[in-house]
């Protein structure tokens, strides 16, 4: 499936969007001790343009969060393929998907996932610290303009005394720090307040907008997936387009 | 890559449990340390003390009794020789000197021993200060006799251990039992004032807290023949030469030989059945060899003990990294490298094996010191423990041993897929 090409949030014209995504004949599937083996996933084919922010929604266990574990090559399907652009990344080793997701994905969590003993600085600029000893001063200074953008007043801040609308956005710097192409979002807004959440929401579709990402949110809040180019309903390991 | 930032935040959110692994390390090193630098601390202070007895001649019996009472001025019953060993020995001609010792006197809890000035002379090595004593109510007082040269005093009979508090007030601090116990021996002591005219210099050994009279002094107040005709020219005449039919029971005589052949042939021409001789050196050998045995027994048991310690450590990081479970699934979604994660908790372990050796290298020579401290107030043995590569060594093996320990949790880290961590949890 294709989405529409009349999105809300579709690449604004001339500016280079995020890579596609294509997966192809994959399934996944998990042995539970009581059901046998369970089928979590299957997708024939599905493919997303890139630049796109679109939203999955499904009951829960419906497998949203293994959708997005799969196609960040985080779990790799029972079998099956996931191309990003022209990258196959299930055909990559272990360290080499690491590095592929450091490069090309930004994980945002429900649960936030700070360091609460670091400030919130540090652990935007945290994925930096994979590759370098020291942050270089250009990505630190992206790290304080990112905050200032997110309405954090004071970088220096540890992040446990931070209100949960802060962690996230906290969250969301962190997950841009490296300027990824591609957003994965697991209910960003679903630990939050209504207005918590209608912040973090614009954020992520101003990004998505202005930065040209492809951009994929799993999410049951309904004012958070009506703003996106696409809602799709995943069920019984099948993504429909609503 | 740097790992310090996430192994510093661990450090803050596990502050206790880290504290309580720091101090379990130091502690289980502390214990190793301060064995092995206590024991040989301890060895260098009593073969320093006995340096410079080459050959102790006494009554058959304990020859361990013998180099306490001679060399370290323990109180011990002594068997006394017949005094004629004393003259052959100071006539024999492979003898540079020989000089008896009397014990069983005391001046307020220090030992007061009667010997000769030669003996004196060679003690204090040509660095006494005031002179050596020419009298019978002369005295040479060991550096830490606080007693100044001009000072007088009167010794007391018997030779309490009174290590534990040296100067305290002989009679004040006895028992009744033994007040009257020694109030009944001093009642057959003759009293004799005598002035300190020499002082010995820091030896290191328990002759600094000991007073040196002539032994004749010593028989004297025992009234006992002084080795001296008492009707002759040398009746009040201090030192060698000595006259055979006027020398009482000795317990020891210290014996400088001329030189190494005849030492060896002394010390087998006095092993007889009324005497017996031997080199200081040769039982501390045998002591040491005691003690070597008891240490390595103590130094093992330190060891198992080190690494029950990293054991239970590890045991607690496995449970603890149940807690980190999620964060590293996170790091591992954001793309941190497998390397990462290992390099973390390798590091947080590390750190913690690092400074519990450091802090228990420290402890386990404070707490050497102390013992040494409190072992040289009661012998007067001069006891320096040091760190020196034994006990690095020893710390080094044990982080060694941890480092490699340490790669287990942070191997196992390693392999689990990203995703168990991030669902497991």
């Amino acid at each position: 499936m294709v989405p529409s090409p009349q999105s809300k949030t579709g690449p604004s014209h001339g500016s280079t969007p995020g890579p596609s995504l294509k997966l192809a004949e994959l399934k996944m599937q998990f042995q539970d001790a009581q059901a046998g083996s369970v089928t979590a996933l299957s997708l024939a084919k599905w493919e997303l343009l890139g630049g796109q922010a679109i939203g999955i929604r499904g009951p829960s266990g419906a497998g949203k969060s293994t959708l997005l574990n799969v196609i960040s090559g985080l779990l790799l399907p029972t079998q099956g393929s996931v191309w990003w652009d022209g990258c196959e990344i299930t055909q990559l080793k272990e360290a080499e998907r690491d590095r592929w997701r450091r490069r090309n994905i930004g994980f945002i969590f429900q649960d936030f996932h700070l360091i609460p003993e670091l400030s919130a600085l540090e652990n935007v600029l945290l994925p930096l610290r994979f590759d370098h000893w020291r942050c270089p001063p250009p990505k630190r200074r992206y790290g304080l303009e990112l905050l200032e953008r997110f309405g954090i007043p004071r970088p220096k801040q540890l992040a446990a005394t931070l209100s949960r609308g802060q962690q996230q956005r906290v969250a969301v710097a962190r997950a841009l720090i490296n300027q990824p192409p591609i957003l994965l979002a697991d209910e960003p807004t679903a630990s939050l307040d209504r207005e918590s959440g209608d912040r973090v929401t614009q954020i992520l579709l101003d990004v998505a907008q202005k930065e040209q990402k492809t951009v994929i949110v799993s999410s049951h809040d309904q004012q958070l997936l009506k703003k996106l180019s696409d809602t799709y309903r995943l069920a019984e390991g099948q993504l429909e387009l609503q | 890559m740097n790992p310090f930032i996430l192994i510093l935040a661990i450090l803050r959110r596990h502050r206790l449990i880290t504290l309580l692994f720091v101090a379990i390390v130091a502690l289980s090193i502390a214990l190793g340390t301060g064995i092995l630098s206590q024991e040989k601390a301890l060895r260098q202070g009593t073969t320093t003390a006995a340096d410079k007895f080459d050959l102790i001649v006494g009554a058959p019996g304990s020859q361990i009794d013998l180099l306490l009472s001679s060399i370290y001025l323990q109180p011990k019953d002594l068997e006394l020789m017949d005094g004629k060993i004393l003259s052959d020995l100071a006539t024999n001609p492979e003898v540079e000197f020989a000089a008896p010792l009397a014990f069983g006197d005391n001046y307020d809890g220090f030992p007061v021993v009667g010997s000769t000035p030669e003996f004196v002379t060679y003690l204090a090595d040509g660095e006494i200060e005031g002179r050596v004593f020419e009298g019978r109510d002369e005295a040479i007082a060991g550096a830490d006799i606080p007693l100044n040269i001009g000072d007088r005093f009167e010794s007391a009979h018997g030779h309490l251990d009174l290590s534990d508090n040296p100067g305290a007030n002989f009679d004040a601090d006895a028992d009744a039992d033994a007040d009257a116990f020694l109030e009944a021996l001093q009642a057959e002591h003759e009293s004799l004032e005598q002035t300190v005219v020499g002082r010995l210099p820091r030896t290191g050994t328990p002759w600094d807290r000991a007073l040196i009279t002539p032994v004749e002094s010593v028989w004297a107040i025992h009234d006992l023949p002084t080795g001296h005709d008492p009707a002759g020219p040398r009746a009040e005449a201090i030192g060698e030469p000595f006259d055979a039919n006027f020398l009482t029971g000795v317990p020891a005589i210290i014996v400088k030989p001329q030189g190494f052949a005849e030492a060896y042939n002394l010390r087998s021409a006095y092993r007889n059945a009324t005497t017996t001789a031997f080199f200081p050196a040769e039982i501390l050998l045998e002591l040491y060899a005691i003690m070597g045995d008891a240490r390595s027994i103590m130094s093992f048991l330190a060891l198992m003990t080190q690494l029950l310690v990293l054991l239970g450590i590890f045991a607690g990081i496995l449970a603890l990294m149940q807690l980190f479970k999620k964060q590293f699934g996170v790091l591992r979604a954001m793309g941190a490298p497998r390397l990462y994660l290992f390099a973390v908790l390798w590091g947080f372990l590390a750190l913690l094996i690092s400074v519990g050796s450091i802090i228990g290298l420290g402890l386990g020579w404070s707490l050497s010191s102390v013992v040494s401290a409190l072992l040289s107030r009661r012998t007067g043995i001069a006891i320096q423990p040091g760190l020196s590569a034994t006990e690095l060594w020893a710390a080094g093996r044990f982080v060694l041993i941890g480092y490699g320990l340490a790669l287990i949790p942070s191997g196992i880290l390693y392999r689990q897929p990203a995703i168990d961590n991030l669902n497991n949890s």
